[in-house]
């Protein structure tokens, strides 16, 4: 396990640097600069020249890239160009957002998804086309239209849960809680119907083997056979499934953290995009690099613990 | 041996009896945790004598920095509450006393500007008011060189000629001057001399004398500003709220249903969200503020040659349906316009004889291009930005109307502003759907007209009558109001005549809030609400 855990951090250290880089050209081919969006639409030349130059934004790319390096292996992801407050702080202050929405929204789709694909691998007829249907349905349906439409109903009208905000679980855990609900129930539903159809096909899969019979054979009961055995075997592919899912969360926190005025990583990155404010856009990618490389990891060790042929198969 | 059925029926349920039990335990927890969680409105909350408030905006203030702060209602928000201008903008558009109790030109050349500060005002951190720091803070504008500096820039140098006296002297003779240091043109509003000494720090701190200050431990940039009552305000009796909180809403619909369901008192409205606002029970407020059309740049006809002729201009004009174009966009919140000017600036050069100047007429439309050797059309771009609201819509009505008279539009679609700068700037685009303040012609000339204008006349374009029309507005500044209206009248006859724009309508920023929310107005001179103003 030590040496899957060795060889996923190795493996990151070229990934990291290459996000890194190609979010550093991509954003400098972007049309416009901090210097015109600090200036605005009736500077001149001469003005914006001055300020590209105090900003440093004159230097060639690999040099602007190469301090820009430099800084973050001395622990200093720099400064946001238009507040001049220190990067770390900023992405800081909207990571535990980003990470609670994704957390939660994983758990949701977890606790939804994995028991009904259970329950439509074990039951066949309605039930299973129930399951089939809410699989297509919450995988076509944009989270940003349902979450618009949960907004609509669940607070306007029912005035249950809030429209936007984020109240830190400090300042009123019950509060925070109702603030989580209307985001986390939009990002859920679609990873709730892919675990359901993930799980249910593991399901069938591993209960059509040769050992599910001869356990069957023995005497053992359902339950047994269903959660010790099959569903052991087949929560392997669900964990990869849910690391893929962490990953595109990460895109969809972005579109519910618009609809929910959530100041979240993604909101964070957007701004700094739109705004040209290369060191937080380039924080961003960086946290958003290291989120995938430890969901990845945390993915890896649980296939591992899972499933001793994987731990056989890798040394252990 | 025996095992169970897998498809065994309803007692097979008691065997997850545990589980139901559990979840449901589970579930009821949750719901007291969540219900218990319910608090009143943060818009009613009250702490001790005074209550709070939350508002939204749509766009979080690239700084806190005056210096580095644009004038749209947004920005001007924060500025409102944390810095208190020389000379207010009421409502009405009238100019009343802020930092400053009186005001006058020095001498008869309107080039020199004396101010008179209140006495006894303290700034935010405790710094006392005085003429050297308004001076101080004025030199901090200009150098900054902040997206506004071209207004800061009417002033060549500023001095205290004593202990609460302050003389600007200005770069030539300034009618407007008054009203370039108010709130709407940003530079107004004064900073602490310690700000203006350590000016990153107003990135993310207010160092003003506004009756409010920000809370900065209560302040998650980009998402929540909390502001605080200034301690050293001199007017106490003016601060209604324990603590404003404005946060940042980006999507229209969420701001919408946050004032709806209670959770901020006032939000950025929009023109198609209105109708539905205000059948929801809140309270709708708008003013006609700018002209929306289409800018065109390449007057000198390097892209698109047929735009040189001035009979081809025409034409763009008078094959627009304004009216139901307006109608269709702007609905009850915009009304035709075929000047660079609006209805409230009759005294600064709106003339309402020029309404309907072009009235739709498609056939001298044809006409018109025909006389100008282009009787069946030509092609040209617009560059639309999808993020200015509903530029878009526009650029494709415009195309439609004028694919009528055979002039094919290809529209050139950005996400945001700075992606079309760019192209713009660098004279690859003929022309652009925007908006525009309504300002003074005084100022609008310099940035819409002039020769050196910069984004709006990118290609330099003159035209000789104009440019002595716009000297002959500047020289009578100092010949009364009659004379003013009068000369920069003229400039708009020449503007329109020409066909230098393509203006479409004159339309209304909007804004909603709580119908328990006092004291929101606005008018086509003072269209941002001033949120000193609220109370409950």
């Amino acid at each position: 396990m030590w040496k899957a855990l060795l060889h996923r951090l190795l493996i990151s250290i070229p990934l990291v640097v290459s996000v890194s880089m190609v979010t550093f050209v991509l954003a400098a081919l972007t049309p416009g600069n901090a210097a015109r969006t600090i200036l605005g639409l009736t500077a001149t030349k001469a003005q914006l020249n001055a300020l590209e130059k105090s900003l440093g934004l004159d230097q060639p790319l690999y040099i602007q890239y190469w301090h820009w390096l430099v800084g973050v292996l001395h622990g200093n992801l720099g400064n946001s160009i238009f507040t001049g407050e220190p990067v770390s702080r900023i992405l800081n202050a909207g990571l535990p957002i980003t990470l609670t929405l994704v957390v939660a929204a994983v758990g949701g789709a977890l606790i939804v998804g994995v028991p009904l694909g259970i329950v439509s691998a074990r039951r066949s007829g309605a039930i299973h086309h129930i399951v089939d249907t809410f699989s297509l349905a919450g995988f076509a349906i944009p989270s940003f239209w349902l979450g618009l439409l949960l907004v609509v109903g669940f607070s306007m009208e029912l005035h249950w849960f809030p429209a936007s905000g984020w109240i830190s679980p400090g300042a009123s855990l019950g509060g925070w809680l109702r603030s989580l609900v209307l985001p986390v129930v939009t990002l859920s539903v679609g990873g709730a119907s892919l675990i359901a159809k993930q799980t249910r096909d593991g399901m069938l899969d591993v209960m059509s083997q040769e050992y599910i019979r001869a356990l069957r054979g023995r005497g053992l009961l359902v339950r047994s056979i269903v959660y010790k055995h099959a569903l052991r075997n087949a929560l392997p592919n669900v964990v990869t499934l849910v690391g893929l899912y962490v990953v595109g969360l990460l895109l969809g926190t972005t579109l519910v953290e618009n609809v929910f005025a959530l100041q979240g990583l993604g909101s964070i990155a957007v701004q700094a995009t739109s705004q040209h404010n290369l060191p937080v856009l380039e924080g961003a990618a960086l946290y958003f690099t290291l989120i995938v490389v430890v969901t990845f990891t945390i993915v890896d060790l649980v296939r591992l613990w899972l499933s001793p042929k994987l731990r056989s198969n890798s040394g252990l | 041996m025996h095992f169970s059925n897998s498809t065994s029926r309803p007692c097979g349920w008691l065997r997850y009896r545990r589980l139901i039990s559990g979840a449901s335990a589970a579930i009821i927890a949750g719901t007291l945790v969540i219900v218990g969680g319910v608090t009143a409105s943060p818009s009613s909350a009250t702490n001790g004598a005074k209550p709070s408030i939350t508002i939204s905006v749509n766009d979080a203030p690239l700084s806190l920095d005056p210096a580095e702060s644009v004038n749209d209602a947004d920005q001007q928000i924060f500025n409102d509450l944390a810095y208190e201008p020389l000379i207010i903008l009421n409502s009405n558009g009238d100019l009343v006393p802020g930092l400053a109790t009186s005001w006058k030109y020095a001498n008869s050349s309107d080039k020199t500007f004396d101010l008179t500060l209140r006495s006894g005002v303290r700034f935010s951190n405790g710094q006392h008011l005085t003429a050297a720091a308004v001076v101080r803070s004025i030199n901090w504008m200009k150098k900054a060189e902040g997206p506004e500096v071209v207004y800061v820039n009417n002033v060549a140098s500023a001095q205290a000629i004593g202990p609460l006296t302050v003389r600007l002297h200005l770069v030539q003779a300034n009618p407007v001057i008054a009203l370039l240091l108010t709130q709407r043109f940003v530079f107004g509003g004064i900073i602490a001399p310690s700000g203006c000494a350590n000016p990153k720090i107003l990135g993310t701190t207010t160092e003003g004398a506004g009756p409010y200050k920000l809370d900065a431990a209560a302040t998650i940039p980009g998402s929540s500003y909390v502001f605080v009552p200034n301690p050293y305000y001199y007017d106490k009796s003016a601060i209604h709220f324990s603590t404003f909180t404005v946060d940042i809403i980006a999507n229209a619909q969420t701001a919408l249903s946050a004032v709806e369901s209670g959770e901020v008192a006032y939000a950025d409205g929009a023109w198609a969200t209105a109708a539905a606002a205000k059948q929801h029970g809140v309270a709708v407020y708008s003013t006609l503020c700018g002209y929306y059309g289409v800018f065109l740049l390449d007057r000198a006809g390097v892209l698109v040659p047929a735009l040189k002729s001035q009979d081809v201009r025409r034409a763009l004009n008078y094959a627009l349906n304004r009216v139901g174009i307006t109608t269709a966009v702007f609905g009850p919140y915009g009304s035709p316009n075929d000047e660079v000017s609006i209805p409230g600036y009759e005294d600064e050069g709106y003339l309402p004889s020029l309404s309907n100047y072009y009235t739709y007429n498609i056939a001298k439309a044809k006409q018109l291009l025909a006389r100008a050797g282009y009787p069946h059309g030509f092609t040209m771009t617009i560059a639309a930005v999808a993020s200015l609201g509903d530029g878009v819509e526009l650029a494709e009505a415009v195309a439609s109307d004028w694919a009528k008279i055979g002039v094919t539009v290809d529209i050139k679609t950005y996400a945001n502003l700075s992606a079309a700068i760019g192209p713009v700037v660098s004279k690859q685009i003929p022309a652009f759907m925007d908006n525009y303040d309504a300002q003074p012609m005084f100022i609008e000339a310099s940035q819409l007209l002039a020769k050196y204008a910069g984004l709006f006349n990118i290609f330099e374009s003159t035209d000789p009558q104009l440019t002595s029309l716009i000297a002959k507005g500047y020289a009578s500044t100092t010949s009364g109001s009659a004379a003013v209206a009068a000369a920069w009248g003229a400039v708009e006859s020449r503007v329109v005549a020409l066909g230098w724009e393509i203006p479409i309508a004159t339309g209304a920023d909007v804004y909603f809030a709580s119908s328990a929310l006092k004291g929101i107005a606005v008018s086509p001179t003072s269209f941002t609400p001033n949120p000193e103003d609220w109370y409950y």
